[in-house]
């Protein structure tokens, strides 16, 4: 009797109950994924490096991850995945899990690329969430040190008195610095020859080396033989000027050019669908990195302007360039396929 | 000189210091385990650590950075001498000889000789650092793209005396090696070529997989086709060091090797790999025993391993003096130095004495500490030899797979690798050798590359070669080397057909 006493005991759940149960489920099971996001990080993060080690990229990818780590708790592993321009890499992140643990350091390329490349795999705005800036990097118009110009303006003067003769050395068909020269040479409607080059490496060693007149160029790769005379930087692309080279005018101040304003960056981003939670999460740590005070020196050691910006700021700068580049690609015909 | 020998002076008690002696030594130490590794190489171990360099001084930080940069310049002849599988592509050419030196039992003397040559040149390689960097540095400066262009020809037609068989297969063989190498992107236009629609194949091939692949990997199917009975028997090896008389025989070529290797390292681009086959074509051409090329001749392992060594030594000449980095691995040295707040260029020496000197001053205690640390280990190394081959082989292979793959983390790199190796046998079997193949590869994008930019330059006026002077001279001296070659074949026919008119 007892037994079954007890076991009549034992509350039946009512309709009400199991409609409870099943509200709370549901309500669990939305929760979940902010759970997931309260227990990110719980393992290492790895941060896709698409070109190959020693780049001014993957120094970045260093020096940020070196600092992220601490805040995150987590190891943030750098691998290495160069190949196909960059595109490689970049297809890759874009294709791996939305989980927060896959990240992608790139810089304008992410927004040139799928212009210059039709096939690159991936979509500079829909295949991504940004995720943080980390620093800002104006392109300069450098020229040899022998060559007898001294502002922009005398520069833009001898291209158009020698039209087709002035050789401009470019770090990469299709890249950021060589789009904006581009931009530039069309804008001004300038004829130089434009000399490509596997990288900026080689293309600044003939600059220095006097086998070409000028270049445009991150002013990272040029900053060092600014400072020692073994070239001129003779103007920054971007709106104001940079406080990397703050005696150097910006080309919007001295040429007709008013609107002329191009700037390159480092960026992180994660694959599209990576939960807010995550991503706020990754930004903040990101974004504390880049203004570590450490992290901001070597920042600027390799010619960068640390930056520290939240991912809104970074989908603007992407959304702002877009329709530029994509003009400039089609006037220039330099789709590859 | 006083001002020579106080630096001297500044630069030892600097990298004579507990700290930097330490990271001196595990610099050489981790270079000589990257060297030895096939595909894993010191781009990538440098670049990886970069961020323990954070925390270090700046001297500390380049003297271990530089030690696993010339430290594997050591240790990549010791596979390739053993085993015919170079570890880095730079001691390529010295899997010639020295892997037959070591079938006759000579494994040691080899690589003794590799040690002793490398540290002669690097040795040599620091004292032209300290006397005469700066104009060293600005002799680089003078190469544009003409006088690259004009050097990569000149490279190209001593590539046909690397063979010791038939001429016209080492001209093939250079041949396919530069068409292998126009596959992938053109860096110009960016479009693909040679793809034949294969996605793997849109950045190229990777040139120590290559290297790998037809020098080991062809070897190893090769040894396969005679079952393990017949075999010829790696001969007993018969003392691990140098006898009077190699050593006599390896003076000479060290010696130029490690002026040629010195001159070409400060050259940007691949100097060390162009320096070892350099000095290989010049010690053959030199050579009382040319015959004996291909087949073991101590000088073909002691040229070209100090070529190599003094190259990559110098390769920092135009990165300190200049801040322009030659190559990768300089870049990343560069980058390293950049992120700790110093500038490399012409100010850097009187601005960072302590820094310059100091890691100069390391470079020659690394190359003393190499010395130390191979000497005997040739010892143990040569015990690999005894290795039964059925356990060597799948080890190597292993080996191979890992490091190629570590290198870009391509898949597609394997299935390269895999099909060059195949390729590599077949020719084998056709009497075609590897080297010129290697050769053509590195040098041929790198003359269609120049030839193009300075086309570009000039506006299409090919003259572009001959007004410049150090351009025109290279140009003059391959022409020499041209006539030189083919002159002594005709005065032989000549003679042979006098011969046959006679009889």
């Amino acid at each position: 009797m007892t037994k079954t006493g007890r076991s009549m005991s034992r509350p039946m759940l009512t309709r009400r109950q199991t409609a409870g149960a099943m509200i709370a489920a549901a309500l669990a099971l939305s929760f979940a994924g902010a759970a997931l996001a309260q227990s990110f990080p719980e393992r290492p993060i790895r941060l896709v490096v698409p070109f190959a080690p020693g780049g001014t990229n993957d120094s970045v990818a260093r020096i940020v991850a070196e600092s992220a780590q601490a805040t995150l708790g987590v190891p943030v592993v750098i691998e290495n995945q160069p190949g196909g321009a960059s595109n490689k890499g970049t297809a890759y992140v874009a294709d791996s899990d939305p989980d927060g643990y896959t990240l992608l350091i790139q810089s304008d390329t992410l927004t040139t690329n799928p212009i210059v490349y039709p096939n690159a795999g991936y979509d500079a705005l829909t295949s991504f969430e940004p995720v943080a800036m980390v620093a800002r990097v104006p392109v300069v118009l450098a020229v040899r040190k022998d060559l007898e110009v001294q502002t922009i303006q005398d520069f833009v003067e001898l291209v158009r008195a020698r039209p087709g003769e002035i050789t401009v050395g470019t770090p990469s068909v299709g890249g950021g610095n060589h789009l904006t020269g581009l931009l530039f040479r069309d804008k001004m409607g300038l004829d130089w020859v434009d000399v490509p080059y596997p990288g900026a490496g080689p293309a600044v060693t003939d600059l220095v080396g006097g086998h070409v007149d000028a270049m445009w160029s991150m002013a990272a790769s040029l900053m060092a033989h600014q400072e020692s005379g073994a070239i001129r930087v003779l103007a920054v692309s971007t709106a104001e000027r940079s406080p990397l080279l703050p005696e150097v005018p910006t080309v919007a101040e001295s040429t007709e050019l008013k609107d002329f304003a191009v700037e390159n960056w480092q960026g992180i981003f994660a694959p599209a669908g990576t939960p807010p939670e995550i991503i706020e999460k990754l930004s903040e740590a990101i974004t504390a990195a880049a203004k570590d005070p450490v992290a901001q020196e070597r920042l600027q050691g390799l010619g960068m302007q640390p930056a520290g910006d939240g991912p809104d700021i970074l989908r603007t700068e992407i959304e702002g360039s877009l329709p530029r580049w994509k003009a400039v690609v089609e006037a220039n015909n330099i789709t590859v396929q | 000189m006083e001002d020579l020998l106080s630096n001297v002076a500044l630069g030892l008690t600097t990298a004579m210091s507990l700290t930097n002696l330490f990271y001196c030594f595990v610099g050489v130490l981790v270079g000589t385990a990257v060297g030895i590794l096939p595909g894993l190489g010191p781009l990538a171990t440098i670049a990886l650590l970069l961020p323990l360099t954070f925390g270090m001084s700046p001297t500390s930080a380049l003297i271990m950075l530089s030690g696993i940069f010339y430290g594997s310049q050591y240790g990549g002849s010791t596979t390739a001498i053993l085993i015919k599988l170079p570890g880095e592509a730079a001691a390529a050419v010295t899997a010639i000889d020295g892997h037959q030196m070591a079938k006759k039992g000579r494994a040691g003397a080899a690589l003794a000789t590799a040690a002793i040559g490398s540290f002669f040149a690097g040795t040599v390689a620091t004292v032209l650092i300290v006397l005469v960097a700066p104009p060293l540095a600005s002799f680089a400066l003078s190469f544009g793209p003409p006088e690259y262009f004009s050097l990569v020809v000149l490279g190209l037609i001593f590539s046909v005396t690397l063979a010791h068989g038939s001429p016209t297969k080492a001209l093939a063989m250079t041949f396919l090696g530069i068409l292998i190498g126009t596959m992938g992107r053109d860096i110009y236009t960016g479009e693909f070529r040679y793809t034949f629609g294969l996605t793997l194949l849109e950045d190229g091939v990777e040139l120590t997989g290559l290297a790998i692949a037809v020098f080991g990997l062809a070897e190893i199917l090769r040894n396969l086709e005679t079952p393990v009975e017949q075999r010829p028997v790696v001969a007993k090896v018969k003392g691990l060091f140098p006898t009077r008389q190699d050593l006599r025989r390896a003076g000479l070529p060290v010696v130029r090797g490690t002026f040629l290797g010195s001159l070409l390292g400060v050259l940007p681009g691949a100097g060390a790999i162009i320096a070892s086959f350099a000095s290989y074509s010049l010690e053959k051409r030199l050579s009382s025993r040319k015959e004996e090329f291909g087949h073991g001749a101590i000088e073909g392992v002691a040229g070209p391993e100090s070529a190599n060594n003094a190259a990559a030594q110098t390769s920092f000449i135009p990165m300190l003096t200049l801040g322009v980095p030659g190559n990768a691995i300089m870049a990343v040295m560069l980058g390293a130095l950049l992120i700790q707040g110093i500038t490399p260029g012409p100010t850097f020496i009187s601005a960072n004495p302590e820094l310059f000197w100091g890691v100069i001053a390391s470079m020659w205690l690394g190359n003393l500490m190499l010395l130390v640390l191979n000497l005997p280990l040739v010892g143990i190394w040569v015990k690999i030899l005894t290795i039964p081959y059925r356990h060597l082989v799948p080890i190597i292979l292993g080996v191979c797979t890992v490091g190629t793959y570590s290198i870009g983390l391509h898949a597609a790199d394997l299935y390269i690798m895999a099909g060059m190796g195949l390729i590599g046998y077949v020719l084998l079997r056709w009497g075609c050798e590897p080297a010129p193949l290697i050769l053509g590869f590195v040098l041929g994008p790198l003359m269609e590359e120049y030839l193009r930019r300075s086309l570009i330059i000039s506006r299409g006026d090919p003259m572009i070669f001959f007004q410049r002077p150090i351009s025109a001279t290279l140009l003059l001296l391959a022409l020499i080397a041209i006539v030189a070659m083919v002159s002594p074949r005709l005065r032989r026919k000549r003679a042979e057909i006098i011969v046959e008119g006679e009889s």
